[in-house]
């Protein structure tokens, strides 16, 4: 159970898909314009990451090396495809403000890079743990990435649900609801974090040396 | 992993892993089919126009258009009448 946390844990945040590895920050920059689109497509992502990583880790000794990839792009594209159809049929409203993004899923390499790295050299529980913390890392960022922009861009949060939130008296700054503003975003984000993370590691060095 | 595979073996299991993926695809488009041909129904029954716009959640950004497109629809269908 603590290897499994471990994996998760690194997965989730020391290895951060978007902040740390720089993986998969093209949907970042396009479909997370509000933190709804952010959660959604986060959520979609976690889904496929699971099932795709359950799946090629319980074939890993099964599948020769070089029809690797091709084999990860068919299971990948099969769950995307479910999952659009599912959506489609019981989320209409989803499907359509994710719009071409959805299906996009399957080229992301954030999945393709975790299928190949660790799920096709792991077993199955260590590769569901991975997924999940990948997917619930980059779901936390695309959320965060999304309510900045929403905020700045709209001057509102949440907009749209039952839980909307407006600013009073703002005048929104139109440029964050662009790829440009979600670059300036994320780019002071991944700034903000890797200094934190940084400084973090260095207060539990000077902890160790002291002790 | 296997490193050296026969390769028809390799297509075999290529195959078998295409089929076992197509599979359940299929057997999860017959069970929504039904559903998404609804939705997609209600969907065409709106307003055209509406649904243009709607796409991709643009309707925030366009929200001065559609209301403009539809005051001047209403006026046009008045007119009409």
């Amino acid at each position: 159970m603590k290897k499994l946390w471990s994996v998760f844990k690194t997965a989730a945040v020391e290895r951060n898909a978007v902040f740390v590895q720089f993986l998969g920050i093209c949907p970042a920059l396009a479909v997370a314009t509000t933190a709804k689109n952010g959660i959604f497509l986060g959520i979609a992502v976690t889904v496929v990451l699971l099932f795709s990583g359950l799946v090629v880790s319980l074939l890993r000794k099964l599948i020769p090396s070089p029809i690797r990839i091709v084999s990860y792009l068919v299971i990948l594209s099969s769950f995307v495809t479910v999952l659009g159809l599912l959506t489609e049929a019981y989320l209409p409203a989803v499907q359509t403000s994710l719009g071409m993004f959805f299906p996009l899923i399957v080229v992301n390499c954030l999945i393709l890079g975790r299928a190949e790295a660790f799920a096709s050299q792991n077993s199955p529980l260590p590769s569901l743990a991975d997924g999940l913390g990948t997917g619930v890392g980059f779901t936390l960022v695309l959320t965060v990435v999304g309510a900045i922009r929403e905020l700045l861009g709209s001057g509102t949060l949440l907009g749209g649900t039952a839980w909307e939130w407006k600013i009073p008296a703002f005048q929104p700054i139109s440029v964050f609801l662009l790829p440009a503003g979600a670059l300036f975003v994320l780019g002071f984000l991944a700034a903000g974090v890797n200094a934190l993370q940084s400084h973090l590691e260095e207060k539990g060095r000077r902890k160790e040396k002291k002790g | 992993m296997k490193k050296n595979t026969n390769p028809l073996v390799t297509a075999l299991l290529l195959t078998l892993i295409c089929a076992l993926c197509g599979g359940l695809v299929a057997a999860v488009y017959h069970l929504t089919a039904k559903t998404i041909q609804e939705n997609r129904e209600k969907e065409s029954q709106k307003a055209p126009i509406e649904g243009v716009i709607s796409v991709h959640g643009a309707e925030k950004a366009y929200g001065a258009i559609l209301d403009t497109v539809q005051a001047y629809a209403q006026q046009q269908e008045g007119d009409a009448l």
